[in-house]
């Protein structure tokens, strides 16, 4: 028996999923466990393991289309098997209705999901009394091109129908159902399209409406010196929460200069022990301590309510080639230093590989972003919401500084912490700043 | 034929049931020494001494004292002066003047007219705008009715005084000032409680109101017809025991359903409409069936939220066009 292929529900907010990639073709034989494809969510791209062992029979949702969790996309089973109702189309439809528009509906490639009212076997939205007056004519719904509401089959569409006015005088241009709802959508004409293989498929539109868009000339001047490229999913769930943070917080950026030399020397002590740190691992290691000293800091708001959280996940964000992700490192303040830099070597890991787990994107309470290798002197980094701060870390240089009457050179870093005026204040958004550096002056005062 | 507005006409049928009926009696806040505040009872208390009495303002004594006149022999109307007040006596309501013939197996009758002016009369905010018919149509034991135009308002009130049940009266604050054709006492038609009226003719979408929300319904039947749309436009008058019949004979002609009220969408009188009709009749339906209504939220004070909240013919209209 036939096993079915949904899009994967990863993680509680995923609603939808893009497949990224089809990393088998149909026909292929695939194991269980293997990777049968990648699907891209708002939060990042996934692998998804074949849940049983078989040939792919039949791909319904191909490589960049967005279809609900839980959606039908595909068949595996056994070489040469049926694949089950509604997914074969092309058979059932033939035999049923040859003359219908359905009747172009073809097995190969066919986007289902994107599909017409008509598919054979897949359910025609009509009205009561368009059902009604149809089942005592004995039309079949699926016959009857729909002309309503959302493309609803109603009560005229019936009354409009005869069987035999479905038989089109002069042959229909054959097309994929895609095909047929992209040009009903743009209003071109099918007739006008030519079709590379027999019957017009999106691609053929896509080509032909690239042609006729350069044909118009007041747009081919900024045609060839501009590109138009959809966001990928990571790029627009950057773009909504980013947007929406802007919105959401009104923020105030502060900047103070942290003396290193003994936050240096502590790492070169570690160092000789064989225990190598980032200073980012150090700066998640002290942030989180100050953190617990600091709860409006590491906090959220909800409506009128300030919600104090009783533990510091730390966001440590990653760059990534083509976007950022933010994992968080759980109950930073209650783990060791060797601990905290293993975590984030392998989350900045995953997340470079595109195999964060959900979880790790989830439920932090702070972040620090850290721009210093590219020698950023201060910046204001958005938050990270629902979180109430984050914390940016620039570049360390040597400077000259006064100490006790003296000029001196000390190694100096600046932090930019960009806070939630909603809740934290100026003082004790400078309160905590100032801690956390009297913390990475004092190294050994992580023990205290 | 004679105009005369809303407010004329109800004060009509109080005088001509003042008249008939030596039993019928009106109390309520500022009724003699104001005329009513929105001028429905002028002239009554000089016309009846006596038979028009102004009350403390305790609502709960209002609807108790009415229920207990009734009991002994009177036919009252009482005023709620705002329909919003009802809250205050709701156990008079709920409890006494619905239940009592029931409770006593039809020994007692309540003969009585509660009467409430309801609905956005512009700047009446939260507490004094609103439409409450659906808490009531909720309540087996009396009945509502809500007449939308002066002749409606003289015949259901004069059908309400002579009612053996209780009937609660709800009447538009806006509609009060408006004029329309009310025939000589010769050539009066009795409302019958409970008939609703076809007030227009149409195939192809039946719009469905009462009281102020005909307003509505009539307007965007006169916009629809300029694009050829034929709209039937029913009145339903009484919202319980509401008359089914037409509605569904209706619905089985034109086969779309859009129903508008200016009370809160949200489990509004139309929502027992809808689905009667979806038990009923789903079959005959070619469309979603339209539901027009207030937004589930408190009446706002200011104008220019006030106007966000009402409903306007366009919506209908617009509703209508996007499942022809």
């Amino acid at each position: 028996m036939a096993t079915e292929v949904l899009m994967p529900k990863l993680g509680l907010t995923m609603t939808e999923g893009t497949i990224d990639e089809w990393k088998k073709n149909v026909g292929d034989t695939v194991k269980k466990g293997e990777i049968l494809f990648s699907v891209e969510t708002d939060k990042l791209t996934n692998d998804v393991e074949a849940e049983a062992d078989g040939v792919l029979l039949k791909i319904l949702v191909p490589a960049g289309e967005t279809v609900a969790c839980k959606t039908l996309i595909g068949w595996l089973g056994a070489e040469g098997e049926a694949v089950p109702d509604g997914a074969g189309a092309a058979p059932a439809a033939a035999a049923e209705a040859p003359a219908a528009p359905a009747a172009a509906v073809s097995a190969a490639a066919a986007p289902a999901a994107a599909g017409t009212a008509h598919a054979a076997g897949a359910y025609v939205p009509a009205t009561p009394y368009a059902k009604k007056l149809a089942k005592e004519k004995g039309f079949d719904l699926a016959a009857i091109p729909a002309t309503g509401y959302k493309g609803v089959v109603v009560a005229r569409d019936v009354l409009g129908f005869t069987p035999a006015a479905a038989a089109p005088a002069a042959p229909a241009v054959k097309a994929s159902p895609l095909a047929e709802k992209v040009a009903a959508d743009l209003g071109i004409d099918l007739k006008d399209v030519k079709a590379a293989h027999g019957r017009v498929l999106a691609e053929d539109l896509l080509r032909y409406i690239a042609e006729t868009r350069e044909k118009a000339p007041d747009s081919e001047a900024t045609a060839e010196r501009e590109e138009v490229k959809p966001m990928s999913g990571m790029r627009k769930a950057i773009a909504k929460n980013m947007q929406n943070s802007h919105m959401t917080s009104p923020t105030v950026t502060f900047n103070l200069g942290i003396d290193m030399t003994e936050m240096k020397r502590y790492r070169e002590q570690l160092k000789a022990k064989e225990i190598k740190v980032s200073y980012t691992d150090l700066l998640v290691k002290f942030v989180s301590k100050a953190l617990t000293e600091f709860p409006l800091l590491n906090c959220s708001v909800e409506d009128n309510k300030i919600i104090y959280k009783h533990y510091v996940n730390m966001g440590v964000a990653v760059a990534l080639d083509n976007g950022l992700v933010v994992p968080n490192i759980t109950d930073a303040d209650k783990k060791s230093l060797t601990e905290i830099s293993a975590e984030v070597k392998e989350l900045a890991k995953q997340a470079r590989e595109g195999k964060l787990p959900p979880e790790k994107l989830r439920g932090g309470t702070f972040t620090i972003t850290n721009l210093g290798m590219y020698g950023i002197e201060s910046f204001s980094p958005i938050i990270n919401q629902p979180e109430v701060a984050i914390l940016g870390v620039n570049t360390m240089e040597d400077k000259v500084v006064v100490r006790n009457g003296e000029m001196c050179i000390r190694p100096i870093m600046n932090l930019s912490l960009t806070a939630d005026h909603r809740v934290v204040d100026g003082s004790v958004a400078a309160q905590f700043l100032q801690r956390v550096k009297s913390l990475m002056e004092n190294p050994a005062l992580i023990l205290a | 034929m004679r105009k005369i507005t809303f407010s004329e006409a109800t004060r009509e049928a109080m005088a001509e049931e003042m008249e008939k009926y030596p039993e019928v009696f009106v109390m309520g806040e500022d009724l003699a020494r104001q005329g009513g505040i929105f001028g429905q009872f002028k002239g009554l208390p000089d016309e009846f001494p006596g038979r028009v009495i102004d009350t403390p303002i305790s609502e709960t004594f209002i609807v108790g004292g009415g229920v207990g006149a009734a009991l002994g022999g009177a036919r009252p109307v009482v005023d709620m002066h705002f329909a919003d007040f009802i809250g205050v006596c709701m156990d008079e309501v709920l409890n006494q003047m619905a239940k009592i013939r029931y409770m006593f197996g039809g020994q007692a009758k309540i003969p009585l007219v509660l009467r409430a002016p309801d609905g956005l009369a512009g700047g009446g905010a939260a507490q004094h705008s609103q439409s409450v018919e659906s808490f009531f149509i909720h309540i087996p034991g009396i009945k509502v009715v809500a007449p939308s135009n002066p002749y409606d308002a003289k015949m259901v009130l004069k059908a309400a005084i002579e009612c053996d049940d209780p009937v609660l009266y709800f009447e538009n604050k806006v509609l009060y000032k408006e004029t329309g054709e009310v025939p000589e006492k010769e050539d009066e038609v009795p409302y019958e409680i409970g008939k609703a009226r076809v007030e227009r003719e149409g195939k192809d979408v039946t719009i469905v109101s009462y009281s102020i929300g005909m307003k509505n319904a009539r307007a965007a039947a006169d916009q629809l017809a300029k694009d050829g749309i034929q709209a039937e436009v029913i009145d339903l008058i009484t919202l319980s025991p509401w008359d089914k019949e037409t509605v569904l004979n209706s619905v089985k002609k034109t086969h779309r359903l859009c129903l508008v009220s200016e009370c809160v969408k949200q489990g509004g009188a139309m929502a027992e409409v809808a689905a009667t009709v979806a038990e009923e009749a789903l079959e005959y339906l070619d469309a979603p069936i339209l539901r027009y209504g207030a937004p589930f939220t408190p009446i706002p004070f200011a104008p220019t939220l006030e106007k966000l909240y009402r409903v306007y013919p366009d919506d209908l209209v617009k509703g209508i066009k996007g499942v022809l």
